[in-house]
């Protein structure tokens, strides 16, 4: 009998154990693709995010794994910048994407900004550049640090010590 | 024998032509440098950057200093290339190949063809050697070291 009691604690122990781990399995296979939108004060869908893998915590923060990264105006109906970061946490309340580790392709108007850390506020619609960044356009490459660039007025202001390399031919 | 030697001349000089031609169509690399201290601004849709504060500019051998510098480009053809640099404040430029130096309030300088035109309420004074010219306006090709003044020039040459 002591057996049989045995046997069926350790059937149900093992079951818990594979239906967790088949309810995480589901959960990381649902999580293939993201898709946020940020809506204005009337209402108005402003901002588009997607992204890969993400993973979905207890506290509503997104984590997005290696994503791609797109932002949308939908109010001027354009693109504003593609950005590829190899982690991105976005706090829903605060509308704040924070990136770290290679912030590698920002596009506005073929100017690409480059970094290794960036914060993109939705509310003002800036992305700040804390440290170091590079710009570049065909030939011509900027590094300059502490950056702000306001995605609506597609303007980018820095300050400290900034440097510009053109190579042309002739 | 002259025939076969004519033919043999004109068969090298066929083969060479695509050689000499590729080597007058060879173009170099050059770098424009520019730095500042204050940062610098960027504006995507006016196609213009601003460097402020301590701007160094070099291009070969020309060196420019300002206090601000605006830079123009020009994307005609689908590539952003640098046309026009305005800089602003205690400007100063050397030009050691053709032993030219000077400074003046402004300067304009078309980035394709050389052309640097300064301007000054007071008088500009450009050195080469021991000529001086000096006037308010003055333009200087910066490639071919050919410079004209406008309104009052005053031409000083040292003779020893």
């Amino acid at each position: 009998m002591k057996a049989i009691l045995v046997s069926l604690g350790l059937f149900l122990a093992v079951g818990v154990c594979y239906a967790d781990t088949a309810l995480n399995f589901l959960k990381g296979a649902r999580a293939g693709s993201f898709e946020y939108f940020y809506y204005d004060d009337k209402g108005e869908k402003k901002w588009k995010l997607t992204g890969e893998k993400p993973t979905f915590l207890e506290n509503d923060d997104i984590r997005i794994e290696k994503p791609v990264l797109l932002l949308y105006s939908n109010k001027k109906k354009k693109k504003f910048s593609k950005i590829k970061a190899d982690f991105s946490i976005l706090k829903g309340e605060q509308k704040m994407c924070f990136m770290q580790g290679n912030v590698s392709a920002f596009n506005i108007e073929g100017f690409e900004f480059e970094s290794a850390i960036a914060k993109c506020d939705m509310n003002k619609e800036i992305i700040s550049f804390p440290k170091e960044f590079k710009v570049i356009m065909n030939e011509i490459k900027i590094k300059s640090n502490n950056g702000v660039l306001d995605m609506n007025k597609k303007l980018m202001i820095s300050k400290g010590h900034s440097k510009l390399e053109y190579i042309y031919e002739k | 024998m002259k025939n076969k030697t004519f033919l043999i001349i004109s068969i090298l000089i066929a083969l060479c032509a695509p050689f000499l031609y590729a080597e007058e169509k060879v173009k170099t690399n050059k770098k424009v440098q520019i730095e500042c201290m204050d940062g610098m601004t960027i504006d995507a849709t006016g196609k213009i950057a601003v460097f402020k504060k301590d701007v160094i500019l070099k291009q070969g051998g020309l060196l420019l200093k300002c206090q601000k510098l605006e830079i123009y480009y020009d994307d005609s053809q689908g590539k952003k290339d640098i046309s026009v640099l305005k800089g602003f404040g205690n400007v100063y430029f050397d030009l050691p190949d053709r032993s030219i130096k000077g400074s003046s309030d402004t300067f304009v300088y078309e980035h394709k063809t050389g052309k640097l035109e300064l301007t000054s309420k007071n008088v500009i004074q450009i050195n080469q050697n021991n000529q001086s010219i000096s006037g308010k306006h003055i333009v200087l090709n910066v490639n071919t070291g050919d410079a004209y003044a406008k309104g009052k020039v005053i031409l000083n040459i040292d003779i020893e």
